[in-house]
């Protein structure tokens, strides 16, 4: 990537991620690839992710190169995460916090930097996940101000008009959790 | 572009020409040469100017530009916007006539006035309106470009004060390839590349340490640089313990490796230089949490 395309990171709930409705592709000036936008039930438009979040379990589920498989939730729900070989660092340290939470039994408070990935399966269900591409540890102050900053940014997308009532009667209740 | 409006501007100018000239010349180079009415339309007004030794002036680009704000201020626009000088530069090109910076309470921008723009010259502390100046990048950092389209005019408008910084708190997103250990040329300062000076050659590096990260605070991406100094405070070590590590190590990138696992995925408070621009030095950077 160009270091010129340093789109700003949204600021989602996990429940959003997971209800994806449109994905387009968006050229990137200066550059032949286009970026995957998605959007979700709230209407926004993400290519980039940034979540604090706690790190339930890790698994690498790879043959001959690693993959690890990971699950990560926020106060509105869980999600998969996954890095592999084209991952090296976000998979290096997914290494190590499988080892971490193996020995204390606990979660461990991560920052995630990814993008948002669909897959639909066989019966139509679009599950999403994120491909992780750098994951580090923090602690709750960077989480609390992460979700200071999710809370601001879902307020003025429930502002937006054309959210149908149910969402935003729904997303209403998502808010009260965070 | 039809022959009248090659006739027109030509006329314009004083240049006098043959309504069958032009409509031959041009349908030649559409229908023989394959151009597009456009090009060929631009080619004849550069013949027939140099033929007659002037510069074409067109009209129609005195439009007046739109109000803005310093911050939401894009590239190729052309905007009218009351500010304060608060600092004028050297001139180091010689079609400049001034340079410096402007601003107002949300911010301050570079600004350029061009040689052939019938402005007056400004002085640092009046507050002026800057009438149709078009927002540029000039050597990738965002400029008011003031040429012969636009006007200054001394304006009534108050700015009270002019903020030198601001602070952010963002996300870091990462820290960049150039962050970390550097030597530097003694002459003049710049970062040695495969030990050599662009302008001093072959020179005796002098070590240095940097911090160059991206911030993201959900609104904007900010390319923030810390000096030595900042970056010692912030990494704990001074640049002699750090080029111990890269001598120890053989492994230059080991500073900027520190720095990642140091900053990298966390937020950070930064004070920062209040300016429209590519990057932005920093004056304090605090972490948040992790003691």
């Amino acid at each position: 990537m160009s270091e010129e395309y340093n789109p700003v990171a949204a600021r989602l709930t996990v429940e959003e991620m997971k209800n994806i409705i449109d994905e387009e592709i968006v050229p990137i000036k200066g550059l032949d690839n286009g970026a995957k936008m998605f959007t979700t039930e709230t209407l926004a438009k993400v290519n980039r992710v940034i979540t604090v979040a706690a790190l339930l379990s890790v698994e690498d589920k790879g043959e001959s190169t690693p993959f690890f498989v990971a699950k990560l939730a926020d106060p509105t729900g869980s999600i998969q995460i996954n890095a592999g070989q084209y991952q090296p660092e976000a998979a290096a340290n997914l290494a190590h916090f499988e080892e971490k939470i193996a020995s204390t039994g606990m979660p461990v408070m991560v920052s995630i930097m990814g993008k948002l990935s669909t897959f639909t399966t066989d019966d139509g269900k679009t599950l999403t996940s994120i491909r992780a591409d750098k994951v580090h540890e923090v602690d709750s102050v960077n989480q609390n101000h992460f979700l200071g900053e999710v809370k601001e940014h879902l307020a003025k997308r429930l502002q937006n008009p054309e959210l149908s009532a149910d969402v935003a009667e729904k997303y209403e209740k998502v808010m009260a959790k965070l | 572009m039809s022959a009248e409006y090659v006739i027109g501007i030509l006329e314009k100018n004083g240049i006098a020409v043959e309504q069958s000239e032009v409509e031959e010349k041009l349908s030649l180079m559409v229908e023989q040469f394959k151009l597009d009415e456009k090009t060929a339309g631009n080619t004849l007004l550069n013949q027939y100017a140099k033929a007659a030794g002037k510069t074409l002036v067109f009209e129609g680009s005195k439009v007046e530009g739109t109000v803005a704000e310093i911050d939401e201020l894009k590239d190729g626009t052309w905007v009218k916007v009351d500010l304060k000088v608060t600092k004028l530069f050297e001139a180091e090109h010689p079609k400049i006539v001034q340079k410096g910076v402007a601003g107002d309470e949300s911010g301050s921008i570079v600004f350029t006035i061009w040689e052939g723009a019938e402005v007056p010259v400004v002085e640092e502390g009046n507050v002026y309106s800057f009438n149709n100046v078009v927002v540029n990048k000039y050597q990738n950092n965002p400029q008011l470009s003031v040429n012969k389209n636009s006007a200054i005019t001394a304006s009534d408008a108050i700015i009270e004060t002019v903020p030198d910084t601001k602070v952010i708190t963002g996300f870091v997103t990462s820290i960049m390839r150039n962050s970390g250990f550097i030597m530097r040329c003694p002459e003049c300062n710049k970062p040695l590349k495969k030990g050599a000076c662009t302008d001093h050659g072959k020179v005796e590096g002098v070590n240095d340490i940097r911090l160059m990260m991206v911030i993201d605070d959900g609104k904007k991406t900010y390319n923030i640089n810390c000096n030595r100094k900042l970056t010692e405070e912030l990494m704990k070590i001074t640049v002699d313990e750090a080029t111990e590590i890269v001598r120890d190590t053989l492994d230059a990138g080991s500073i900027r490796d520190m720095q990642v696992a140091l900053l990298e995925g966390r937020y950070v408070t930064a004070e920062v230089m209040d300016m429209q621009s590519r990057y932005l030095n920093a004056c304090e950077v605090t972490p948040l949490g992790m003691e």
